[in-house]
């Protein structure tokens, strides 16, 4: 059933942000999530860009904060990928029933 | 926990052994060093490694965020005393204090931290490959 899948996809998500440690309560809407979501990938990217930098100046002497902060970047990238691709699939299911 | 903070845990034991590293490096280096005013020879260091914690407000209590260095401390054991009578720094009998590095000992603690280091990153590339196969579960 379509509305069962789109509860489905909305708790999972709603669980991913709620392991972001969000300290306030997020209302359970597909905005919020996916706003959450993209807001964390920005956040690993920008540690990401600046542990390479770090790196390259030569103030950080460590070679893996930098490849450490780059892989928490790409898979924070994919997950929200997902998230995206999962929640349009839920809307197409539901826009495409016959009224 | 973020559900990408179990890496940092083995983050923090990459950056440890890497310390661990460039003090077993310094050791080796030195292992023949004497000072050249007051004739006092280097003192071997050793690094101490205790568990790193963070509070985890979900679970109200300490948890374990890996590893970091407390304290770089020098070893107090005695100098090496080689018979050289000729050296400015030779005292009565003519011997000559020298560091207190066995350059085994440290090839030892060189190999040790290596393969600490390598035993960190299949953990750290297991950690990484469980999240992303968490993404082909299929909807």
């Amino acid at each position: 059933m379509s509305v069962e899948s789109i509860k489905g996809v909305m708790s999972s998500a709603q669980a991913f942000s709620q392991t972001q440690g969000a300290t306030q309560k997020s209302q359970a809407n597909f905005s919020n999530i996916l706003s959450e979501a993209i807001d964390y990938v920005k956040q690993t990217e920008a540690e990401a860009a600046k542990a390479n930098a770090a790196l390259l100046t030569g103030e950080s002497t460590d070679l893996h904060t930098a490849l450490i902060a780059a892989q928490k970047a790409e898979i924070a990238i994919s997950y929200t990928v997902e998230i995206r691709n999962r929640v349009l699939e839920a809307y197409n299911n539901i826009m495409n029933m016959q009224v | 926990m973020g559900f990408l903070s179990s890496i940092d845990i083995s983050g923090s034991a990459l950056t440890a052994q890497r310390l661990r590293m460039d003090v077993i490096s310094a050791n080796i280096a030195n292992a023949e060093t004497v000072d050249p005013v007051t004739g006092e020879p280097y003192r071997r260091r050793v690094v101490e490694l205790s568990e790193r914690k963070s509070f985890s407000a979900e679970l109200n209590q300490a948890m374990s965020a890996g590893v970091k260095v407390s304290r770089i401390v020098e070893d107090a054991s005695d100098f090496e005393l080689i018979y050289d009578p000729d050296s400015p720094f030779a005292d009565a009998n003519g011997y000559v204090r020298m560091p207190n590095v066995d350059e085994v000992e440290e090839l030892i603690d060189l190999i040790s931290a290596t393969r600490s280091y390598e035993a960190n990153v299949t953990a750290l590339n297991a950690t990484k490959s469980m999240a992303l196969k968490a993404l082909e579960i299929r909807g």
